[in-house]
């Protein structure tokens, strides 16, 4: 324990967690007040998806290279 | 009890058979002095708590020796547990003094709280009601938020926070909103729910084991329950040191990840 040793980047595993819900929460909101604006309803799941699709690929990132 | 879910509907019958089982309003406590809901039983114990750990470290650390007593020994090994365990693993040996005595009383008050849900007689953990993990979740969004602004200024450290290293180009327009609300804005509610759902849970647990073997022992008028009941009372007890191992770890994991916070904030670099 003496040596002051870094902990390796995504030492916390709940990281993925707050991008998953961080991914589907700001795109989903943001699909939502799209389909607000075009009157569609189309828009709040696509911006789910695609929060998540790029909150995955943010994980993967992060924890492929560690 | 009038909603048509399936719980209710589920708790509806069984109450039919003379056993309501426990329900979330096991946490509307009563008032103690006057009619504030403010203060009732949950809120008493975190002020008990407070004392308490202010009485642990008082006690032993009062009359300091060379060769220390139990009671001196004993916290120390809390100190250095958390100031070599948690703070300077983590934070790393340059920055780590200026948090231990946070680190240190919240680790300490946690678990005290904690405890509170096995202890006889109190059997409710603190932080079962959701808005004081809130508290001190928040308590935690201000500290690792204040202390990176403070170390690289209100600007650099957005940059900081929401520029993951590596990736550059068109695509961090839709990286930054995505990093921003997952280490600004979901944090600290994670925090809160992982602290406030086991505690929760668990002591929804141990008054439904305690409550149906006692139900089933003494009230449901009929000797072939009656094993049954015994037993259920046994595992409540068995639940318990489950609990009591949980409760440990839920005021571990939490000082442990405001201390990944703080330390996040620090670096230079992710």
């Amino acid at each position: 324990m003496s040596d002051p040793r870094k902990p390796q980047p995504p030492s916390d595993p709940w990281v993925a967690f707050g991008y998953l819900v961080g991914g589907a929460a700001f795109y989903g909101g943001l699909g939502w007040l799209l389909d607000r604006v075009f009157e569609t309803s189309f828009l709040l799941p696509v911006g789910i998806f695609f929060g998540i699709g790029l909150a995955m690929w943010l994980v993967f990132r992060l924890y492929l290279n560690a | 009890m009038t909603a048509a879910s399936p719980l209710n509907a589920g708790r509806q019958a069984l109450a039919a058979e003379g056993f309501t089982p426990p329900g979330p309003e096991l946490f509307n406590l009563p008032p103690i002095f006057g009619g504030s809901l403010l203060f009732a039983k949950p809120a008493l114990l975190l002020v008990v708590g407070a004392v308490l750990v202010f009485g642990f470290f008082y006690a032993t650390s009062r009359k300091m020796a060379m060769v220390p007593s139990k009671a001196q020994y004993a916290g120390e090994q809390a100190y250095s547990f958390v100031r070599n365990g948690i703070a300077r693993d983590v934070i790393g040996s340059r920055d780590f003094m200026k948090f231990v005595p946070l680190l240190l009383a919240m680790f300490s008050f946690i678990l005290i709280n904690n405890l509170f849900g096995v202890v006889p007689f109190i059997q409710f953990p603190s932080f079962s009601r959701a808005s004081f993990a809130y508290g001190l979740a928040a308590l935690v969004w201000i500290l690792y938020n204040g202390v990176g602004i403070w170390k690289h200024g209100l600007f650099g450290y957005l940059k900081h926070q929401t520029i993951p290293a590596g990736v550059n180009g068109p695509i961090l327009i839709l990286i930054v909103p995505l990093e921003f609300a997952s280490n600004i804005l979901v944090r600290p509610v994670t925090l809160s729910l992982r602290l406030f759902a086991n505690m929760f849970a668990g002591h929804i647990l141990l008054v439904l084991f305690t409550l149906g073997g006692e139900y089933l022992l003494l009230e449901a008028g009929n000797v072939a329950y009656a094993p049954v009941g015994v037993l259920a009372l046994l595992l409540a007890v068995a639940i318990s040191f489950l609990e009591i191992l949980v409760q440990v770890l839920q005021a571990y994991v939490f000082t442990l990840l405001t201390a990944m916070y703080v330390q996040g904030a620090l670096a230079e670099e992710h």
